[in-house]
This record gives C-alpha cells, sequence and structure tokens, in this order.
C-alpha cells in the first residue's frame, strides 16, 4: 500500500522514486563541483595566508583576528553596506509596490508601461551604470538644466555627502524586477475579497490596507530576502561608478573584499571575509525568517 | 537507484580532485620551469630548426586593449611570423587595461598564461621573483642583434630583477603638460615654454579660471591619479621607498609642498572638484581646461582624436621648482613583454619579444600607447616627423618634452600591497581638499596607513 502510495501515474506510465533521484543527481554532481568543493576550498583557504600563486600556508585564526581587530575598513565598510541597505531596499521595495498596484488598474498603455519599468532589468549593469556615470556627471544634460534651475548641482558622485544618494537612485531605478513579482501576486489576490469589502463600505485605502497588502506578505517577504541579500553583496555599482569614493564614502563590503583578493594579492584574507558576510547574511536572513510569523500572512494557516 | 547517485557523486568528486591536483601541478611548473630553464632552452634551440622548416605550431600572446584597436599591431605581428616561423598560428589574449593585473593574476594561479606576456614596470611587482617570468638573459647575451645599451640604463635596469632579466622594454609613458591654445589667445597669455617654473605655472592657473557653474573654464586639469604627480614631484624622498618597503610621509618636506600645492589647485578652484578621475566627460578635451597634467604617449592619438579641430593645442615640459632647484618628477610606468615561465618554446618567445622591443615597424605601432625607449628609434628622423600613428596630417605637438622629461622620472607600483596605499593617499588627499584633515593631521594618517600596510604585507610574506 505505502509502496503504490510512492507511485505516481502519469500519461500511462509509472514513476518510481529513484527516477527523481535519477534526474536530480546531474545537478547534485554540479552543485558539488561548481558550488560545495569551492566553497570549501574557500573555507580552508580562509585559514591561510595565500596570494593566489603558491601555495596557501596555514595560520590558523589569524585572518579573523585580522579582520576584527586590525582592518579599519571592515567595520566601515560593514557599516556603508548596512547604511546602503537600510535607504535602498526599502526604497526598492516601495516603488516596486507603487508601481506594481499602479500597473495592475485597467488603464491604456499598461502594458507598454509595465514593460517600460522592467527594461532596466534586462540591460547588462554594467552598461547601465556606466551610462549612469555619465548622467552624473558635471557636464551632463541633468547637471546642465539643475544648475540653470537652481544655480548649482549636486557633485552626484564626487560630493561624499551625494554619493550615497546616488548609489540609492540606481537601485531605485531598477525596481523593475521587483515590481514585476509583486504584480503577478497582486493578480492572484481574489476579486471575491474586494467585491465583498466593498459591499461593506471599505474605501479604496482600506481594501489595500486590510485585503491585498495582508494577501501579498508572501510575496513581499520573498523580494525582500532577494533584495537584502543583493544590498549585502553590492559590488559592481560602487565600483563602476567611483571605485568606492570620494572620500571612501561607498566603499562598500563586497569593494572591500574585492580589493583584498584581486589588488591587493591578500586571496586568504578575502576568503575570510566573504565567509563572515555569508554568516552575516545568514544570521539576517535566520531573523528575517523568525520574524515573519508576526507579519507575513500565510493563507493556508486560516482554518 | 542510490547506488547510481553516489557513482554520479563519486564521478563529480573525483574530477573535481583531478582539477584541483592539475592546478597544484601547473603551478608547481610554473615554479619549476625557472629552475630547469637551462633545458628547456637547450631544448628549444634543437626545436629552433624544425621552426625554421615551417612545422606547425602555436604562439600566443596576451595583453590589454581589444581586437579592432589592435589590428594593425597584429598585422605587424603575422608579417614577422610568415617571414620568420611560416606555419606558425598566432593567438591573443586580450583584456581592458584596467583589468589586467587581475587578468595576470588569473593567468599565474590557473596555469594558463600565454607564452608572451605585455607587462609594464608599475603592475610586476606581485608577480616577480616569484617563478612566473622566463629569465631571457642567456638569450640576450648569445644574441649579438641585441644589446642591452640599446635602451637608456634607467629603463632597462626596471626589468631586471632577483631572478634575472623578465623581459625588454618596448615605450614608456610619463607625464608632460598640454595645454589649449584657444584659451590662452583668448585670455592674450603667451604659451608657456619648456624653461618655465612652477610660480608661472599656479600664475597661469590663476589667470587662465574664469567663469562660474557648468560655463567655467579652469587653470589646469589633473588627469590620472593626484597621487602620481605628489608622490615624487620633487624627487628624494619619495612618498614610500620600494625597495626598502618605508613610508617617508612623516618629515618630508618635499612631499608635503607638493600636496600643500596641488590640494591649493582644488581649493581655489583652479581646478574641477572631481578627484580621482570621476569625471568621465573627458576633462582636458571639453575644451573647458587652459592646462592638463596628462600621460604623453608617441602619437597623441587618442587625444588629436577626442580633440579633433575645436581647438589647437601643444606640449610643454613640466615645471621647474625654483624651491627644490628640479623640474617636476613624475612616475613613470615602462611597457614592454616578457615571457612567460610556463611558455613551451621559449626561444620563439623571445625571437618575438624581440622583434617587438626592436623592430621600428613595431615600435611604431607601439607608439599610440608611449613614448618609444629605443634610442635608435627614438633618435631617428622618421619617430620626430610621425605625428598621427601613420597619419602625416596629425598635430606637430612638441615631441621633444617627453623625451627629455625622461630624465625627471620616478618609478611606480600599482599593483599589490602598493595600491592599498595608493588607494589611502586618494582618500588622505580628498579628505584634505574637502577639509576633513588639516595638511599635518593628513601627513600623520598617511604614515600610520602607509605603515600598517607594509606590516601587512611583512607578515603575509613572513618578511
Amino acid at each position: 500500500m505505502v509502496k503504490n502510495q510512492e507511485k505516481k501515474v502519469k500519461h500511462g506510465g509509472i514513476y518510481k522514486e529513484s527516477d527523481f533521484f535519477k534526474f536530480v543527481s546531474l545537478w547534485i554532481a554540479g552543485f558539488f563541483l561548481f558550488t560545495m568543493i569551492p566553497m570549501g576550498y574557500s573555507l580552508y583557504t580562509s585559514f591561510t595566508s595565500w596570494d593566489g600563486l603558491r601555495r596557501p600556508v596555514w595560520t590558523g585564526l589569524v585572518n579573523y583576528e585580522k579582520a576584527f581587530l586590525k582592518d579599519p575598513m571592515f567595520i566601515k565598510s560593514i557599516l556603508i553596506t548596512l547604511k546602503y541597505t537600510i535607504y535602498a531596499v526599502p526604497v526598492n521595495m516601495v516603488i516596486a509596490l507603487l508601481l506594481a498596484v499602479l500597473l495592475n488598474r485597467r488603464m491604456p498603455g499598461r502594458d507598454v508601461f509595465r514593460a517600460i519599468f522592467y527594461l532596466p532589468a534586462v540591460i547588462s549593469g554594467v552598461a547601465m551604470y556606466i551610462a549612469w556615470q555619465f548622467i552624473f556627471d558635471r557636464a551632463s544634460f541633468m547637471n546642465y538644466s539643475i544648475a540653470k534651475l537652481f544655480r548649482s548641482a549636486p557633485g552626484w558622485i564626487t560630493d561624499p555627502k551625494w554619493s550615497m544618494t546616488s548609489l540609492v537612485l540606481i537601485n531605485a531605478f531598477t525596481s523593475g524586477s521587483s515590481m514585476l513579482i509583486i504584480l503577478a501576486a497582486l493578480q492572484g489576490v481574489s476579486t471575491d475579497y474586494y467585491e465583498v469589502a466593498e459591499l461593506d463600505g471599505a474605501r479604496p485605502w482600506q481594501r489595500f490596507l486590510y485585503i491585498t497588502l495582508p494577501l501579498i506578505t508572501p510575496t513581499l517577504f520573498y523580494v525582500l530576502i532577494m533584495q537584502l541579500i543583493a544590498a549585502l553583496q553590492i559590488f559592481t555599482q560602487p565600483y563602476i561608478l567611483t571605485k568606492g569614493g570620494p572620500m571612501n564614502s561607498i566603499y562598500t563590503y563586497g569593494l572591500h573584499l574585492y580589493n583584498q583578493a584581486f589588488r591587493y594579492k591578500y586571496f586568504g584574507y578575502a576568503s575570510c571575509l566573504s565567509w563572515i558576510l555569508f554568516l552575516l547574511m545568514m544570521g539576517i536572513t535566520i531573523f528575517l525568517f523568525k520574524t515573519s510569523k508576526l507579519w507575513v500572512f500565510y493563507c493556508e494557516e486560516v482554518d | 537507484m542510490k547506488k547510481s547517485i553516489i557513482l554520479v557523486c563519486g564521478i563529480g568528486m573525483i574530477m573535481a580532485a583531478a582539477g584541483c591536483t592539475a592546478g597544484q601541478r601547473g603551478q608547481e611548473t610554473a615554479g619549476q620551469v625557472n629552475s630547469e630553464q637551462q633545458t628547456s632552452v637547450e631544448k628549444s634551440e634543437e626545436q629552433g630548426a624544425s621552426d625554421k622548416e615551417g612545422s606547425s605550431r602555436k604562439l600566443t600572446l596576451g595583453r590589454w586593449g581589444n581586437e579592432s584597436q589592435l589590428a594593425g599591431f597584429e598585422q605587424s605581428i603575422q608579417g614577422w611570423v610568415d617571414e620568420k616561423y611560416p606555419g606558425t598560428k598566432m593567438e591573443y589574449s586580450y583584456c581592458d587595461g584596467n583589468e589586467y593585473p587581475t587578468k595576470l593574476q588569473v593567468w599565474f594561479s590557473s596555469g594558463t598564461s600565454p607564452d608572451v606576456i605585455r607587462n609594464t614596470t608599475d603592475i610586476m611587482y606581485p608577480f616577480k621573483n616569484k617563478g612566473m617570468f622566463y629569465d631571457i638573459t642567456e638569450f640576450v647575451e648569445n644574441d649579438p642583434e641585441v644589446s642591452l645599451d640599446m635602451w637608456p640604463e634607467g629603463i632597462i635596469n626596471l626589468w631586471k630583477t632577483e631572478e634575472g632579466l623578465i623581459g625588454l622594454p618596448v615605450c614608456q609613458v610619463s607625464y608632460c603638460i598640454v595645454y589649449n591654445k584657444d584659451i590662452f589667445d583668448k585670455a592674450g597669455l603667451p604659451y608657456p615654454e619648456d624653461d618655465w617654473t612652477e610660480a608661472e605655472f599656479l600664475e597661469l592657473c590663476e589667470k587662465l579660471t574664469s567663469g562660474e557653474g557648468v560655463d567655467k573654464t579652469y587653470g589646469v586639469w589633473l588627469g590620472g591619479w593626484v597621487t602620481e604627480y605628489m608622490r615624487s614631484l620633487y624627487g628624494e624622498p619619495l612618498l614610500y621607498d620600494t625597495d626598502n618597503l618605508k613610508m617617508q610621509a612623516e618629515g618630508n618636506e618635499k612631499f608635503r609642498d607638493a600636496m600643500e600645492m596641488f590640494a591649493s589647485l582644488y581649493k581655489n578652484g583652479y581646478t574641477s572638484n572631481e578627484i580621482n578621475q570621476t569625471q568621465t566627460s573627458g576633462g582636458f578635451v571639453t575644451g573647458q581646461y587652459a592646462m592638463a597634467v596628462m600621460q604623453v604617449t608617441g602619437t597623441m592619438n587618442d587625444l588629436q582624436t577626442s580633440i579633433g579641430d575645436r581647438f589647437d593645442w601643444d606640449i610643454v615640459q613640466l615645471p621647474y621648482s625654483e624651491t627644490y632647484q628640479t623640474t617636476w618628477n613624475s612616475n613613470v610606468r615602462i611597457n614592454g613583454y616578457s615571457i612567460s615561465s610556463q611558455c613551451k618554446n621559449p626561444e620563439m618567445a623571445y625571437e618575438l619579444v624581440k622583434y617587438l622591443a626592436t623592430n621600428e615597424s613595431a615600435l611604431g605601432a607601439e607608439a599610440s600607447a608611449g613614448v618609444p625607449v629605443l634610442n635608435s628609434f627614438v633618435e631617428s628622423e622618421g619617430y620626430l616627423n610621425d605625428y598621427y600613428g601613420y597619419d602625416a596630417n596629425g598635430v606637430q605637438f612638441n615631441k621633444m618634452a617627453p623625451l627629455v622629461m625622461e630624465q625627471f622620472v620616478q618609478p611606480y607600483e600599482f599593483a599589490g600591497f602598493w595600491s592599498e596605499i595608493n588607494d589611502n593617499i586618494k582618500v588622505v588627499f580628498d579628505s584634505y581638499v574637502n577639509g576633513v584633515y588639516s595638511l599635518d593631521q593628513a601627513i600623520e594618517e598617511l604614515q600610520n596607513t602607509g605603515e600598517n600596510a607594509i606590516n601587512n604585507y611583512k607578515v603575509e610574506n613572513g618578511l
């Protein structure tokens, strides 16, 4: 009986449990080859002194000690990355949510706008950031216009007071992918709820707050986790824009890690930094999963 | 079923282990080649005869640039291959200049470096004396066509390491001042001449700055990295001593004055506030800067192409400091070619390096990347009268200025832990310009962060 339950009948054929494992075994091999083994080697090298050319030399916890006690840029880059995360993730999510709600309505040209807002997610990141570099330039059309209107324009990527804003702005520009996911969630919300709410006299903002928002919290939670991980790993934007300057104002953890490995040739220390980042991200993700019970609403939990 | 999973995973693990072993073997080979070099040279000499008979073989070359930029370069090499080693297949590997040090790292650590490698003195530090390059001393000594006195002594010395001679130089890149003649004419000021002074330079910076906002004309553009100028502006003692691994910021009056002088250009508004190459609009080529401290090449074709006929320009030597009685020193990087220690046919690779470093046609193709350093070529009428690569219609700029400036240069380090110190210098300089640090605090910070970086390097390398 139990054996029969394990079998699934489809198109007249019978798939056994073993078929699943056969299909997945290639993936498992790839996962070991390209993820687990490099991760294991990286963990090993994090306890070594290694210039990337010669054999790593075991040094124990020296790299970890250096990170927490001797490297001032370690803490500074973590703080800058957290600051960026705190600004960029909510801004990105709020814009994505607003756009999704807006584009979920019936209106002329809706599909065109959906495509336009999603477009930045399709464009190559490096090309887009180089374009932003030109947009932020002192002599760009945007700055020229701002200067004509307000007598002076901000030094978007040359003034330490503005560089973080510029980074958050670029990230906000790429909210199209989050928008698309939230839009799909919005379209999954049954119209029955809205009809009943309307009959009860609920206003539009009440319908949004008490029906739409709770029902899409699982999707918002997913987007939050994805955005958070991307924000903590941020590298390409500050690297392309200013290499972390001016005055290290956008010197993120990703940049610090890259510099230690590929520019300063401390590959062992860079491995150590990457493991610290991994643990930090895991900690934050676990924390969010724990707190998700308080604000993420899953339909199946309601009897 | 479980057996099949275990089998697939097992094969994966074995493949991975095999890959790691191969990688390690590659590294060992890299380190061992130099010690076994004599044998290789002998073998390659034996192979040389069959090369000339046209046996089919392959030679790889890696450098920065891209295929479209280097079409003439490839054509020049193909001509040499067809004549000297017919049937040999040339393969090229290019990457962006900014990423080239990383590319070198990947090549060496993975054991996949090309036979002939474009090298430059400011990025070789992390790789030299580690068995990565082939010592070509013996080839040069046995070659009647090549002698080390064909190049300036100071330049060839930069290619000598503890491992021996690790390449031949092709061109050098140092600094001069480029000026916009139209802005000088408009201001009614005479053009600078090669014997001008630092005081005259500063006066011109002030007089040539005019206007406001986005329409402002600035006296000077500091292209490249400001740290490059400050580190060695008035000569020894430099900001850091690369030979003795020593930071020399504190108590260094020359560096202090250089830093103060350059910062004053920003503070007084004589140069735009975009520090460290964060401006994308091209600086001097926009026509908004009267002068620019700029790297000079043999043809200046990038500048010529960007400016076109929008304004007239010329080049002048760096000014003379009356206080320190020296012309400004600038950093120099010497570009050339090395042979990878993993090269299977070093004799043929050496012949290619020799061709690239001594043949006038090959050197002409490289003049757009720097000022050639081969004595006989650089002093020739052909070179001195060639102003735009192979097109004689280019701007006839002062070609002697960069040649004279060769006497006032200091070698520079751009890679490895030195880049950490350079990065700190940029940050500290920015902080000083923006008023976060006083001059004393800035110098103290530089000394401390520099010493930390040097100590880290010593600990990592067991020094």
